[in-house]
């Protein structure tokens, strides 16, 4: 069997994703990924967020953030940035490894879903990372080591079997593929 | 048992998508292989299960996790209200478990003054009607949009437009406040991990990822054989799960949770007499369950029925196999009954359950365990397993056939109190002469080696006594093509007292019929489910020196042609029957057991000149399943009204087919409903072709 590139694994990926209902931009680098979510943001007048830690880094200081660790807090944001760790082709996922608050929360509050991952870190199948997944979850501290895998927004077709999305967690969710080749 | 048509229609349309997106889901993938990779996988794992528990246990106390193990559901409802009250929590919400329906957990927190809130939005809708779950995967299936309004409107106290996406908003938000303000939240597993002492969750609305992350306390809620070696375990069960439960390449989330997230997580591992029966060799494949339900989809009594008529707890087939263990083998009595013995499940079951075959065998741990009911003891262990009083029998019946019949096939409506067995469908008065003696009369005694040989035919006991005609047409196209046809003789194959549980009666029946297969001949059925007993359940349950091997010589009729006779049949034609509409039945045990239906349909094209015309779900039940038609007339009459109809939609004139328990329910159902449609068995259709 042919070894797919990485080529061909972005665009499966991509494929993947947006048929399962992902909207997906590729920009050419983690600075095109913040000004393009700043410019989302002033778009659609969304003035809180709540980010990771490497989201809140890449964004800098333009957009506010509410604290995850306040309850109260959390209804007031109204899009989550996260930073993916993997993207696998085969069905379209972004694999987040996860351990504070704002880690595990950002991705599944907010009606919107901003998620960053780099064409680099898209594997072929969840096989090829499954000693990342493991070495994660055996991780010791508090809070608790998370593996999340993400594939489309939140659905559910508990009414008359029809989609709907966004019953718990985004009904938006916007993939930005950091691919250099975009350059 | 109660059939609502609205459920029904769902369901159906439900399995319908179902097939379609899964067939889509699983392309490029080998089904069979990953399946079989799983099957392996769960028995590795089952194999070493106290072993993975105590590995899982030291690796998850290492996270912070606290472990209790509960024997019995009493035990695991006690220890979740213990924590409730440790953690003074008055509430609890909760992401789907099965294993608490299972211990009716729900039930259990009422009576000690605690709510617990579903936030799954089938399951919380059904929770506010107070109904059970229809279907595992899609609890609420059984309502309709507006339904759901008028119970949020009630619950809520305002007025909530019977709106898809306005409803779903609405539960969101509800639900959010719910999640937000409690302290403790419940989750179910569908894999533990034991080299990182972790638990994997699959859902596709997110509340899975809420419920264990917002509140302070986690509570974990598993069964013992959810264990897993290694993370690789739950990825080969992940690519499998979703395809397999809704037809999606995967759930949008997927959780690998180790340890608490904020102040405390608890691991309850519940037994439920799991480890009897891990210890159990007939039945521990049942614990390689998955709960994908895929079984469900594909079960034409759970389409009509739905989960909650058809369930203690536990859904279907496997269901009922789940419940004899958990909840008690008295518990799965009634539903052990409602297995067609389709074998549909079996087919699609990602983890390789046998699951109509090990229905068959709680039958007759059913009947050793709780007594045999006396009429059938009466017919199996009395009649069916001696020849002599089964031949005598039908001996009797013939000589009163002048008070049976109505007209030459078809007997007198029966008394009143038996009404229920024939209002649905004309039943067949016995043959005047049984098929051995006609056969006799026809061809002689003796064989007589053709130009190709001699092949004999064990016709079973419908054709026997009461459609000769059947096999006298079989013998007559078998000569034709140049064979010298001989008979086997004996009785009963063994199945029906098998289906029912008589094991001791089927094993003498089957035994006695193989002293009589003991020649090296080539032996050809006429019924599909002669043939899967003597060369499928038959060698399974009563393995012996001459049950081995018996499926290279005996062969289905339809089969042996198209594979042996299919030029020669193409040069003697009568008369090309071109315009001859033909429609084919495909009965289950032809085509789920031996595989048998695309050589019939070869078959007939062949001898048509032309292609069938397929009428649509051609394999779905015909709804007479032997005895099941008598236990259960009313979902037998639903099945055979679905299958008419869909002959009637084929717009054919002639119903083909290779069981003559399928050709008794159809050919009695059209009689019932007047019509010109004929139903022949494929023997009979050729001998008519044939010149």
């Amino acid at each position: 069997m042919k070894v797919p590139d990485s080529q061909e694994l972005l665009e499966q990926f991509v494929s993947r994703a947006v048929s399962l209902g992902a909207a997906v931009e590729k920009v050419p680098d983690l600075k095109a990924a913040a000004s393009f979510i700043s410019d989302f943001c002033n778009q659609n007048k969304i003035n809180k967020i709540i980010a990771s830690p490497g989201a809140q880094a890449l964004l800098g200081k333009d957009i506010s953030f509410c604290n995850p660790s306040a309850v109260k807090d959390w209804d007031s944001a109204q899009a989550g940035v996260v930073l993916a760790d993997y993207g696998i082709a085969e069905t379209g996922t972004l694999v987040h490894l996860l351990n504070s608050d704002s880690e595990k929360l950002a991705g599944i509050l907010p009606r919107v879903c901003l998620a960053v991952v780099e064409s680099k870190k898209i594997v072929a199948a969840p096989e090829a990372i499954a000693d990342v997944i493991s070495g994660h979850l055996s991780r010791a501290g508090k809070p608790g080591p998370q593996v999340a895998f993400v594939s489309g927004p939140s659905r559910t077709a508990d009414i008359e079997c029809q989609l709907s999305l966004g019953v718990h967690g985004p009904a938006n969710l916007i993939i930005l593929i950091v691919d250099g080749a975009q350059q | 048992m109660k059939i609502d048509r609205h459920l029904e229609t769902a369901l159906k349309n439900f399995a319908t998508n179902f097939r379609a997106n899964r067939e889509k889901a699983f392309s490029g993938f080998d089904f069979e292989k990953l399946r079989e990779q799983l099957a392996e996988s769960k028995d590795r794992a089952l194999a070493r299960n106290e072993e993975l528990l105590d590995q899982l246990l030291s690796n998850a106390e290492k996270h912070g996790t606290k472990i209790l193990r509960a024997k019995d559901s009493a035990e695991a409802n006690r220890m979740v209200l213990e924590i409730m009250e440790r953690h003074g929590a008055k509430k609890l919400v909760k992401s789907k478990s099965m294993v608490s329906e299972e211990t009716r957990l729900n039930h259990f927190l009422e009576e000690h003054g605690i709510e617990a809130r579903e936030t799954d939005l089938g399951e919380w809708i059904v929770q506010l009607r107070g109904e059970r779950p229809t279907h595992m995967v899609l609890p609420a299936i059984h309502l309709t949009r507006n339904d759901v309004a008028k119970i949020f409107s009630e619950k809520l106290g305002r007025p909530i437009p019977g709106e898809i996406p306005a409803m779903v908003q609405v539960a969101r938000e509800e639900l959010r406040k719910e999640i937000f303000g409690v302290k403790v939240g419940l989750t179910g597993a569908n894999a533990l991990i034991a080299d990182t002492g972790s638990m994997m969750m699959v859902t596709n609305e997110g509340n899975g990822r809420l419920c264990s992350t917002v509140p302070p306390v986690h509570i974990v809620l598993a069964s013992i054989e959810k264990v897993v070696p290694s993370i690789n375990d739950a990825l080969l069960m992940l690519r499998l799960l979703p395809k397999n439960a809704t037809g999606q390449i995967i759930t949008t989330y997927v959780s690998f949770i180790s340890g608490p997230h904020k102040d405390s997580q608890y691991l309850i591992l519940l037994d439920n007499h799991r480890s009897e029966l891990l210890k159990d060799p007939v039945f521990k494949d049942v614990l390689r369950c998955i709960k994908c339900s895929a079984c469900l989809n594909v079960c034409p009594v759970y389409l009509l029925l739905g989960g909650a008529e058809y369930s203690h707890i536990y859904m279907g087939g496997i269901g009922t196999l789940l419940t004899a263990w958990i909840h008690g083998l008295k518990e799965s009595k009634d539903l052990a009954s409602l297995c067609l013995g389709c074998h549909r499940c079996e087919e699609i079951c990602a983890a390789k359950i046998p699951i109509a075959d090990l229905v068959i065998s709680l039958r007759d741990r059913l009947n050793r365990e709780l007594g045999r009911p006396i009429a059938k003891r009466i017919i199996f262990d009395g009649v069916f397993s001696r020849p002599e009083l089964h031949e005598k029998g039908f001996k009797i019946a013939r000589s009163a056939r002048i008070l049976i019949k109505g007209n030459e096939e078809f007997a007198r409506k029966i008394p009143a109190p038996f009404q229920k067995y024939d209002r649905f469908r004309a039943l067949p008065a016995p043959a005047k002469k049984p098929f051995s003696e006609q056969f006799a009369a026809h061809f002689g005694r003796g064989i007589i080696d053709g130009a190709k040989g001699r092949v004999k035919i064990y016709a079973g006991c419908l054709v026997e006594n009461f459609y000769p005609g059947i096999g006298i047409a079989a013998a007559e196209v078998l000569e034709k093509m140049g064979y010298g046809v001989g008979l086997v003789k004996g009785g009963c194959c063994g199945f029906p007292a098998a289906n029912s549980g008589y094991f001791d009666a089927a094993k003498k029946s089957y035994n006695a019929l193989l002293e009589n297969l003991s020649a090296g001949n080539t032996v050809l059925t006429l019924c599909p489910t002669c043939a899967t007993m003597l060369t499928q359940l038959g060698p399974d349950l009563f393995p012996s020196h001459k049950a081995k091997g018996l499926g290279k010589r005996v062969i289905p009729f339809s089969r042996f042609l198209f594979e042996n006779e299919a030029v020669k049949m193409g040069n003697c034609l009568k008369k090309y029957h071109e315009g001859m509409k033909v429609t084919y039945h495909e009965s289950c045990h032809h085509k789920h057991l031996l595989k048998a239906s695309d050589a019939s349909r070869g078959l007939l094209k062949i001898a048509l000149g032309t292609e069938i015309i397929e009428m649509p779900d051609a394999d779905s039940c015909c709804g007479f399943a032997g005895t099941f038609s008598l236990d259960h007339p009313e979902l037998s009459e639903a099945l055979l009204a679905e299958k008419i109809s869909a002959i009637k939609a084929s717009d054919a004139e002639t119903v083909a087919l290779d069981c003559p328990g399928c050709l008794l329910q159809i050919r009695g159902g059209l009689r019932k409903q007047g019509g010109a449609v004929r139903v022949l068995h494929v023997a009979e259709l050729l001998a008519e072709i044939l010149a």
